[in-house]
Parts: C-alpha cells; sequence; structure tokens
C-alpha cells in the first residue's frame, strides 16, 4: 500500500507539498485498481498502438484506434489509462481526461464485472485530474481552495466499495486511504474516514486504523465549530484516540499535542479537555491517583482484579463527569410521546432512547407509573404487528424491495454510495417501461400506508384498553406483557434468592412477578383515567373511535358470556384476535389502491362485527391461559387449532407469506390492472397501460430461483420479537488478565434543565472467547464506546430454558460485529443465553444490510415516490426500444399517485376507519364529528364532564358500575357524544354493538 | 371619558380558547402513546373545573363568583397536589393559562371601546385607553382564580379613554 500515512494530514504545514502527495497517492491507488483488470499480451499491445497512434495523428483514441483497425476492448482501455496515469505529469492528465469523456467502458466488449469496474476507475479519473491542476496551483494558497477535493474523494471512496465487494481487499483499501487523503477537511472526509476504517479492519496492520481514527477527530474537531451538530461525533472521535493511543508509543506525544492543539481551538468541545490532560498528565507521587488517571485514558486496562476493584470507583467519578459533558452536547429531544414504528417493528421510548435501564435503577425512576403503563402500551403494539397484519406489510414491503432492486438493474452499473445511502434506484430518462414499474411501487406504497391506516384505530384501542387490562395480581395468569414489565428489574439472581429464603425458584419468580403486576395495576388505578382523558380529548383522531369499538366489543362478549369477563380476560382475546385472526381481514394485495382501500374499510367492519359475536365457548378457553388453548387461530369469528408441529407451521407460515409476496407484486399486472385508472385516456395511452400490464405480468418472483435471501420474508418481521427498550452508546474499558468489561452506563436520561443523568459503573464477566473477540474489534475499530441495549424477548414458545422465558430481558454489549447477551430481569446470573437467542438478538441488534437497508431506505416508499415524482417532472419525451411514446397522461396520473403518497395529511383512511368502528358501535345515532373531537365535545355542557365519563370508561373496564354521574346525567351525555353508554342489571358499561343491525 | 366597556360571548368564548391553546399537547407519530398524559389529563381535568367556574360565573354573575371562587380553588389545588413531583409545573401552566385568558378578555373588550365619536360635529379620535380597576396577576392560584372570577362575572371593564381631534396631533 503506498498511501499516505494519514498521520501525515495531521501535520499539514504545507499545503502543497500535501495537495501533490495527495494526487499522486490517488494515482497510484488509481493504478493498482487498474492492475485487478486482466490485460493480455494482445490488449497491451493494442493499447500502446493506439497511444502513439494518438500521439502522432494528434487526434482521439477512438479515431487513432479506428484509423490502425483495433478494437478497444475494457483491458485495451484500462491499459491506456495506465498509461496515461504513468505519464501524468507528462500531459498524461489532459490524456485521461480526454479518454474518460470519449469513451464509456459498459459499452466495451467483456466480461460484466470488469466493465463495470472500469465505469468507476473512469469515475476517478476526472476528478483525480481537476484536482491536480489544483495542486499544482495551490502555491501558498489553503486547503479550502481545492474545490475538486470533494469530488475526486468521493470518486475513490466509491471504487473503493466497488473494490469491496469483488473481494480486492487490498486495492480496495488503497482507494479507501486515498478518498481520506483526497478529501483532506471537506465535509466527504467523515464518511471517507468511516469506510477506511471498516476496510482497515482486514488489514494485518494495526496502527493504521488508529491514524485514520486520529484523522478522523482531526477532521470533526475542525468541523464541528461550523456545524454543531458533529460535536458528539467528534467528542467520540477524541476520546477514541486518546483511549486507544497506548498503542502507538512513538507517536503518543505528537498526536495528544497536535489533538490538544485543534481542541484549544474549539469552544464547543471543551468538556472533553479534561481527558486530554488526564492522558498527558506526568506522574505524581500518588499511586492511586496516578493509577486512576492513566486507566480513565486507555482503552485496555492490565491490572489484576483487586487493583481493578479499588479504581472502578474513582475512575468512574472521573467518567462521569466526562459522560455529563458529552451529554450536554447532545442534541435536544422534543417528541411528544413514545412510538411504535412499523418500519423498524420496534418502539422508541424517549427515555429510553439515549439510556438503559439496568439493576435497581427502574425503581429509582420517577416515572415509574407512566413508564410502566407507556412500555405496556408500546409492546402491546409490538406484538400486534407480529401477526396476519404484519404478514401483508411484510409483504407489500418486500415487493417495493423487490422492484427498487430490478430498477436497479435498469441503468448500468448500480453506484455503491446511492445504493447504499439513497436506496431507491435512479431512473433512466423518459423510459416508459421504467414507468409502469414505478407506477406499480406507488401502488403498493398506497397499499401499505391504506393497511397500517385502517387498522391504526383498533390497535390503539387495543393498546389503551391494555394499558389498564393487560394484568392484575388478581387474575392468576400472566400475560407476556407484564411479564415484560416484571423483567425490566433487577433483583439479584432468582437461584440466589431463593436459596437465601429456603423457598423454590418458581416461588421468586411468582413474587416477583405479583409485584411488578401490583406496581402496574397501581399504576393504572393512580393515572388510568387522567391518561384516558387526555388520550380521548387531546387526541381523539388516533384513540377515541378504536378505544370506543373495543370497549363495545368487550361489552358484547359480556352480554353473552355465562361468567365474568375481567379486563383480563378480554385483552386475552384481543390480543389474541388481532395477532391471529387478522389475516382473513387484509384484502388481496394484488388489488388496485383504490380498490384496496374499499375493501380494507369493508373487511374491517365485517371483521368487528364477527368478533363481537365470538361464541362463548371460544372465550372460555381465554378465560385460561393461551397455551392450555393450544397453539390456535380465528377464522370466520371462530377459534380453531392450529398446527401443532412447530417447524410444519413455520414452513406453512413462510409459504404463506411467499404467497403474499406474489400477490403484491401482481400490482397493475395482466388482469388486476384497471385500464380505466388514467383520466381522459386515450387510444395510445390505452394501449401504453395495456403493454405495461402485459409486461409485468411477465415477471416473475421467486425467492429460490432470484438472488435473493429466500429467508428475508421472515427475517424481517421475525425482528420484532426480540423488541429494544433502550439503548445507548456508552464508554467502556476491557480488562483481559481478569476477563471483565466495565461499562459506564447512563441508567436514567434527563430532559435539558433537569439536572444530570444517572450512571451506574458495571464490571462484566465475560466468557474467555469473547475477550479476545472483543481486543480484536478493539483494535480494529478504535472506538471507546459500545452500544449497549436493553431487548426483551416476545417469542412465547420459546420456554428452553430459564434464559428464553417469554418477556425475559437481556442487556446487550455490541461492538462492530462483536455481540454479547447477557440475561437480564428474572434470569439475571443464569449464565449464558443459548446461540439461538444471541442469533436472534444479533439480528436485531447487529441487523445485515438488507435488512437495515429496507428498514431505512424503502419501507416506507417515501424515497421512491420523492423520486418518481421528479423524474416525472424532468421528462420531455418518453421513449421505449427508441421509439417515442405520448405517456403525458400516464406520467401525469403517476406524478398525482406520487404526490397522494407523499401527502400525509391529505390520507383519509384512519377518519374513514374511525367512521367504520363508530358506526359499528353507535350505528347512525352519532354526532358526525365525534371521531374528529371525542370527549371534547362534552364541554359546551359542562367541560368537567371530561374528566367524568374518563373516570367512567376507566372505572367500568373491568366490568359494569354504579355511577350516580350516569344515572343523573347520562341522558345528557348521550346527547352530546351519542348513547355510548348503557345500563343492564350489572351496571353501567360501554353500549354492546348491536349484532343484527 | 370615563365609561364602561362590555364583554360579549364571542370575547369571551375566544378568551377560553386562548387559554386551553397555552401549550397545546405534541403531535404524536406512528403508533403512539403520549409522554406525560397522566399529568397533562389532570392539568386539562384542573382547568376544566376552572372553565366550568367561569362559564358559571359569566351566565350568573357577582354573587354566584364570589360563593364559588373559594371551592374551585380548593379542587383545583387537589388535583395539583395529585401530580406529586409535577405540582409546581402544572401549577405554573394553569397560572400561565388564567393570565391568557384575562390578557385575551382584557384585549377584547378594550378594543369595544369606540375608535372616535363626534362632539358638537367634530371627530375627536382614540388616544388612549385607560383601565379604570385594577386586575392582579400573581402567583396564587386561589388568587387568579377570583380575579379571573370576578372579572368575568362582571363582563364589563371600567375605562377612561381620552380622545383628541386629529389636528391636536
Amino acid at each position: 500500500v503506498a498511501s499516505l500515512s494519514p498521520i501525515d494530514t495531521l501535520s499539514v504545514t504545507d499545503v502543497e507539498t500535501f495537495a501533490f502527495a495527495a494526487a499522486v497517492d490517488g494515482r497510484l491507488s488509481l493504478a493498482r485498481a487498474i492492475a485487478g483488470i486482466e490485460a493480455d499480451e494482445e490488449s497491451l499491445e493494442t493499447a500502446a498502438q493506439i497511444f502513439e497512434a494518438t500521439a502522432a495523428m494528434r487526434v482521439d483514441e477512438l479515431a487513432a484506434a479506428a484509423s490502425i483497425d483495433a478494437e478497444l476492448t475494457v483491458p485495451v482501455a484500462a491499459t491506456l489509462l495506465q498509461i496515461y496515469l504513468y505519464r501524468w505529469t507528462d500531459g498524461g492528465s489532459d490524456a485521461a481526461l480526454r479518454l474518460t469523456n470519449i469513451l464509456d467502458p459498459s459499452q466495451l466488449p467483456a466480461s460484466d464485472s470488469e466493465g463495470t469496474l472500469l465505469h468507476w476507475i473512469w469515475g476517478c479519473a476526472e476528478p483525480l485530474a481537476f484536482f491536480s491542476f489544483e495542486a499544482e496551483d495551490i502555491s501558498g494558497g489553503a486547503i479550502e481552495e481545492l474545490d475538486a477535493s470533494a469530488n475526486a474523494a468521493q470518486a475513490f471512496r466509491r471504487l473503493a466499495r466497488v473494490l469491496w465487494s469483488i473481494n480486492a481487499v487490498d486495492d480496495a483499501l488503497a482507494c479507501g486511504l486515498s478518498a481520506v487523503s483526497l478529501a483532506m477537511w471537506s465535509s466527504e472526509a467523515p464518511a471517507c474516514v468511516d469506510l477506511a476504517l471498516e476496510l482497515a479492519s482486514a488489514s494485518d496492520d494495526k496502527s493504521v486504523s488508529l491514524f485514520l481514527k486520529a484523522r478522523q477527530a482531526d477532521v470533526l474537531v475542525r468541523r464541528c465549530t461550523a456545524d454543531p451538530s458533529l460535536a458528539t461525533a467528534a467528542f467520540d472521535a477524541v476520546e477514541s484516540v486518546v483511549r486507544h493511543l497506548g498503542d502507538l508509543p512513538e507517536q503518543r506525544e505528537q498526536l495528544l499535542t497536535q489533538l490538544s492543539g485543534s481542541l484549544n481551538a474549539s469552544e464547543v468541545l471543551a468538556g472533553i479537555r479534561p481527558l486530554l490532560r488526564a492522558a498527558m498528565m506526568p506522574p505524581s507521587d500518588n499511586a492511586l491517583f496516578d493509577d486512576t488517571v492513566r486507566l480513565f485514558s486507555s482503552a485496555r486496562w492490565e491490572e489484576p482484579w483487586p487493583r481493578l476493584a479499588e479504581l472502578a470507583e474513582p475512575i468512574s467519578v472521573l467518567a462521569i463527569e466526562l459522560e455529563n459533558a458529552r451529554r450536554r452536547l447532545e442534541p435536544a429531544d422534543d417528541a411528544a410521546g413514545a412510538s411504535t414504528k412499523w418500519a423498524t417493528w420496534s418502539f422508541e421510548y424517549p427515555p429510553f432512547r439515549r439510556a438503559v435501564p439496568h439493576g435497581p435503577s427502574l425503581q429509582r425512576e420517577t416515572g415509574l407509573d407512566e413508564l410502566f403503563l407507556t412500555v405496556t402500551h408500546e409492546t402491546i403494539h409490538v406484538l400486534s404487528m407480529m401477526s396476519g397484519l404484519g404478514q401483508a406489510v411484510t409483504a407489500l414491503r418486500l415487493a417495493l424491495l423487490e422492484i427498487e432492486f430490478r430498477l436497479w438493474t435498469f441503468l448500468g452499473p448500480p453506484d455503491p454510495e446511492a445504493f447504499s445511502s439513497i436506496g431507491v434506484a435512479p431512473l433512466v430518462e423518459g423510459e416508459v417501461t421504467a414507468l409502469a414499474q414505478a407506477e406499480s411501487a406507488l401502488e403498493i406504497t398506497r397499499k401499505l400506508q391504506i393497511l397500517q391506516d385502517v387498522w391504526g384505530p383498533w390497535l390503539e384501542g387495543i393498546a389503551v384498553f391494555g394499558e389498564l387490562g393487560a394484568a392484575s395480581p388478581d387474575d392468576p395468569f400472566s400475560s407476556v406483557v407484564t411479564l415484560v414489565l416484571a423483567n425490566l428489574m433487577e433483583e439479584g439472581p432468582i437461584r440466589e434468592a431463593a436459596a437465601a429464603e429456603g423457598i423454590s425458584v418458581g416461588d421468586v419468580i411468582s413474587r416477583r412477578q405479583t409485584n411488578a403486576e401490583e406496581i402496574f395495576a397501581a399504576a393504572g388505578r393512580d393515572q388510568g383515567a387522567a391518561r384516558l382523558r387526555t388520550m380521548l380529548a387531546d387526541y381523539p383522531a388516533r384513540y377515541f373511535a378504536g378505544y370506543a369499538a373495543v370497549r363495545a366489543v368487550v361489552s358484547s362478549w359480556r352480554a353473552t358470556y355465562p361468567g365474568q369477563i375481567s379486563a383480563q380476560m378480554a385483552f386475552r382475546v384481543l390480543l389474541h384476535v388481532s395477532r391471529f385472526g387478522v389475516a382473513e381481514a387484509v384484502p388481496d394485495l394484488a388489488l388496485s389502491a383504490s380498490d384496496f382501500r374499499r375493501d380494507a374499510l369493508a373487511r374491517l367492519e365485517n371483521w368487528v362485527a364477527r368478533l363481537a359475536g365470538i361464541p362463548a365457548e371460544d372465550l372460555d378457553k381465554f378465560s385460561r391461559p393461551d397455551a392450555e388453548a393450544g397453539p390456535s387461530e380465528w377464522r370466520d369469528g371462530r377459534l380453531i387449532p392450529s398446527r401443532q408441529d412447530a417447524e410444519e407451521s413455520g414452513e406453512e407460515t413462510h409459504k404463506a407469506s411467499i404467497e403474499r409476496c406474489v400477490q403484491a407484486l401482481r400490482t397493475l399486472s395482466g388482469a388486476w390492472a384497471d385500464l380505466d385508472r388514467v383520466p381522459d385516456s386515450d387510444k395510445e395511452t390505452r394501449m401504453l397501460l395495456e403493454s405495461a400490464a402485459e409486461a409485468l405480468a411477465l415477471q416473475s418472483f421467486d425467492l429460490g430461483s432470484l438472488d435473493r435471501d429466500p429467508w428475508l420474508v421472515d427475517r424481517m418481521p421475525a425482528r420484532a420479537a426480540m423488541m429494544p427498550i433502550g439503548r445507548v452508546r456508552s464508554p467502556f474499558w476491557l480488562a483481559p488478565e481478569s476477563r471483565r468489561l466495565f461499562v459506564l452506563l447512563r441508567t436514567t436520561d434527563r430532559a435539558p434543565g433537569q439536572g444530570d443523568p444517572l450512571h451506574q459503573m458495571i464490571a462484566t464477566d465475560l466468557p474467555e472467547e469473547k475477550v479476545p473477540e472483543l481486543a480484536q474489534e478493539m483494535r480494529d475499530r478504535r472506538d471507546s464506546r459500545m452500544l449497549i441495549a436493553r431487548v426483551a424477548n416476545l417469542r412465547e414458545l420459546m420456554k428452553a430454558d430459564d434464559t428464553a422465558l417469554p418477556g425475559a430481558n437481556y442487556l446487550v454489549f455490541s461492538y462492530g460485529n462483536w455481540i454479547y447477551v447477557q440475561p437480564g430481569g428474572m434470569a439475571e446470573g443464569a449464565g449464558r443465553v443459548s446461540s439461538r437467542i444471541e442469533e436472534s438478538v444479533r439480528e436485531r441488534i447487529q441487523p445485515d444490510a438488507i435488512l437495515d437497508f429496507e428498514s431505512d431506505l424503502t419501507a416506507e416508499g417515501r424515497a421512491g415516490a420523492m423520486r418518481t415524482s421528479s423524474w416525472i417532472e424532468s421528462v420531455e419525451t418518453w421513449t421505449a426500444g427508441g421509439t417515442s411514446y405520448d405517456a403525458g397522461k400516464w406520467a401525469a396520473r403517476v406524478g398525482a399517485l406520487a404526490t397522494e403518497v407523499l401527502d400525509r395529511e391529505s390520507h383519509t383512511e384512519t377518519a374513514a376507519a374511525a367512521e367504520v368502528l363508530l358506526s359499528a358501535v353507535l350505528g347512525a345515532a352519532r354526532p358526525a364529528d365525534l371521531g374528529e373531537r371525542g370527549l371534547e365535545l362534552l364541554r359546551s355542557a359542562d367541560p368537567t364532564w371530561i374528566a367524568e365519563i374518563a373516570e367512567q370508561l376507566t372505572a367500568s373496564s373491568s366490568g359494569p358500575v354504579e355511577s350516580s354521574f350516569l344515572d343523573a346525567h347520562g341522558e345528557q351525555v348521550g346527547e352530546r357524544i351519542g348513547p355510548i353508554f348503557a345500563r343492564s342489571e350489572s351496571g353501567w358499561d360501554v353500549r354492546p354493538i348491536d349484532q343484527e343491525a | 371619558m370615563h365609561g364602561i366597556a362590555w364583554a360579549s360571548s364571542d370575547d369571551f368564548e375566544s378568551a377560553l380558547e386562548a387559554a386551553r391553546s397555552v401549550e397545546k399537547s405534541g403531535e404524536l407519530s406512528d403508533l403512539a402513546a403520549p409522554l406525560g398524559a397522566a399529568v397533562a389529563g389532570r392539568l386539562s381535568e384542573a382547568w376544566d373545573r376552572i372553565e366550568a367556574a367561569l362559564q358559571e360565573a359569566w351566565r350568573k354573575g357577582q354573587d354566584f363568583a364570589r360563593g364559588t371562587a373559594e371551592e374551585t380553588a380548593a379542587r383545583v389545588q387537589e388535583i395539583i397536589d395529585s401530580t406529586g413531583d409535577s405540582a409546581r409545573a402544572v401549577q405554573e401552566r394553569l397560572l400561565a393559562r388564567l393570565h391568557r385568558y384575562l390578557e385575551e378578555l382584557i384585549d377584547r373588550t378594550i378594543a369595544r371601546v369606540r375608535g372616535s365619536i363626534t362632539v358638537d360635529s367634530r371627530e375627536l379620535h382614540l388616544n388612549s385607553v385607560e383601565l379604570a380597576q385594577s386586575v392582579t396577576l400573581t402567583g396564587s392560584m386561589k388568587l387568579s382564580i377570583q380575579e379571573a372570577l370576578a372579572l368575568t362575572s362582571e363582563g364589563q371593564l371600567e375605562v377612561t379613554a381620552q380622545y383628541r381631534s386629529p389636528a391636536a396631533s
């Protein structure tokens, strides 16, 4: 590797020399890459002839090749560029510019892969030439004057990725390092260093990664004054360099002095200076002080355990100070709520976005009640995603992904940068066939939005109901939801507690579970009505209809069931039917978006009606825990057993999921295409639509035969089962000798102005093989922080051991590709988790590229809609196979569809679904704006009735209640919000659904 | 000129609306649960108590207002106390609503003072308006409720308006 050492870039005193060196380095890296294209003797000879003819005849290479009747192939073109790189300062740079402008390598005869490689090599030549020209003229100027720096860096970074993808790792590293050098201090520099660090992990020379980290720190420190959003990244980079400098003893002083100089110029990062001071502090005569300061500023601790035990506390004092300084650099979190996202199959709870509850920290939380209720609410959402609905969402998203993959093939070699950062494919200008694919993607996106919006009110309804009814200490059966809560708290290993108290492990588990349920129930009693008031009066469009419908369904059951239906029993049925009974309420995914909308709403209406009519014998199965009823699902409102064999059942689900994908990809194809969808369609437009429908019908989808991951369809929704609760990037230290990992964990976050967050220094015993693995990964990555996450297991069937119980919590330590999963909650101290659990957690915390790509870039379809919208606006003439077509009307329809996808404000499906649900509850006897205004409608009668009704709804969720308020005002309440309450012999409850109506 | 400016029902409703819109709930996205929903619910409940008293005072007048102020303040304080650690923040937010209510009501009522009058065929333009009665906005919940109820039950403001001829300005 003949690249510049990144350490040189830290001491640039002579811009001219540095820029010249970076340009030379770029040429060398490019030459290495070209050497990867095999050229035989004949090609070399031909290239030499063309070169000579070009020079002699003073023509370009194409003309020269034609004049000597030579064929320009990929190896010949590559060799020509190699010659120009060699003669760079002797007219070579001009010649390289000319060559790369007149010749498109993708048009040359060669194998696909070599043509693609040359395409990206070509892309480097032009910016490198411009950079060289600027470098020659920079004499006495500033680095910022090198305008070509960013373009050149970007081009080399792309080439590095391409080389990496074909396993030319050394060449990729050379280009990656060239990108870093060429980037100077431009905005491209951080991304270039990131990539180079990844590439350097394969290098035997581990100092490269540390030099790169130093370069990253330098660039970020310089840039963060102007761009404060880089401040935490800069802080982390400096911290990482300082803590790893022990591996570069010879350059340590020099690097520290340079970093210190950069930092002194940046007030933004004043908080990190104590770490540098600690690293530079001369020894004193106080050993405890010296060791504390030395270990605080080192990533690896070699001291024996007794000494570390002594030092851990003073080190944590310093580390907490540093952590608080970093917290002040983090951006404010102004989220109004916790939210569960379909795109990631998980929820985010703002207090745990940058903190992980651990040990007794949760009990110290001031808002424990709200935390329990909110985590319950969001866990119910995540569980609801593990359903027939989730299967349909997966199919639509996989179809979207498939279309994007197909679109990427339209436009030559895909740009690896754009592919990984934008995701959606660029479209060929005016290509009619791409219009068909783009329209299909938009229709699928709309169906995805419709499905999620139509089911939103119902899903919110069961989550609100579950907040109060998921579990009770009086109910003998635990819910997976409250098992998650019980496992949030660490009260010491259960086996040790059982031995100490002379009771069984089961008794300890049961006591802790009861304790959690008591806290949960008390939270519901204390906060339930007030929370319900906020939801039904402040956010009625989101919560009112769904909650009313859920309550009406439960009342319908209470009207026919011979015994009492508690809130807990009702919740068990509701959650079960919402997970294993919704598949039949999802329309055919091949329908057009408009038909899909109609059908989805009609099916929701029928589904709720059938739900209200579930017979007592099926309800009865939920008076006991689900497990006794065995695996079961719902069809036509009846509970039927599912396949008992887990493997067969999994296979069936896999096949059904694939079938759903195939269904989604039939969108706008063959008979599924609505040929009248374009307004004012003419003959030519109709002909184009017919052709598009035929062409789309010819495409097959078979994960097995395509170069695709056949298990993606299962892996995508399976992520939901490992539910992250909190995550934070924490500083850590590895003590290899004692096999301990020390982490300063932020256990409680605080909003700005509400004091500093709380931290805890934890020491984790690592299994023997994990220690060298982590040490190796640290040398590759040089980060001083690792991701710590708390994850809950929602898979109810995995009951293999203590660590895999439903609701079990794990504390996950994740660093690059290294992961360690430690049982938490009630399984604390239960040894190691199984490899199956570790792999499931890894899939969630360290997802592979395709899972990340999908959830970040294509899952919501918005990026595709934006791409298509601007593409259509830019097209003047539509063509296919060289023929022009008048596709203007069709394109206008596709453009309008893209706008519709992007304009979420204009979507009416949630409101329409709310109307369907309210109609089921109240029929025509409801105010027109009930769904929109909810309990606010009571304000005109008496504002205090709003809270009063929230109280009545809360009180009656466990069954009918006596209510003097409703006795006195029930009728007037009904006049304002419809006859939502009804009185039976047992008391007041929500009115059951009138099934006859 | 010393006179009375009357508040209309619209002014009263607008003032209530303005008070309710102080620190409105934030937007939620995806499948969500609002943060601080219980505290927000109690804050709203307390406000609803005040609003109900204000409505009664508007309809029934000064005698009612005097009688109900104590009881309303006590009930509101009870609700505030039930919010535990958030009690101070809740009290501040309620006071902000009350102050916003009074501001809006006073502004709207004063806006009813005629902009010009004609005296002996000379048109005089409004130069300044002074409130003849004092409106005390304090940090005390009880006093603020009393003040708001008193002003609402009167439904009017005593004002001193000064007019001058355009030539004088």
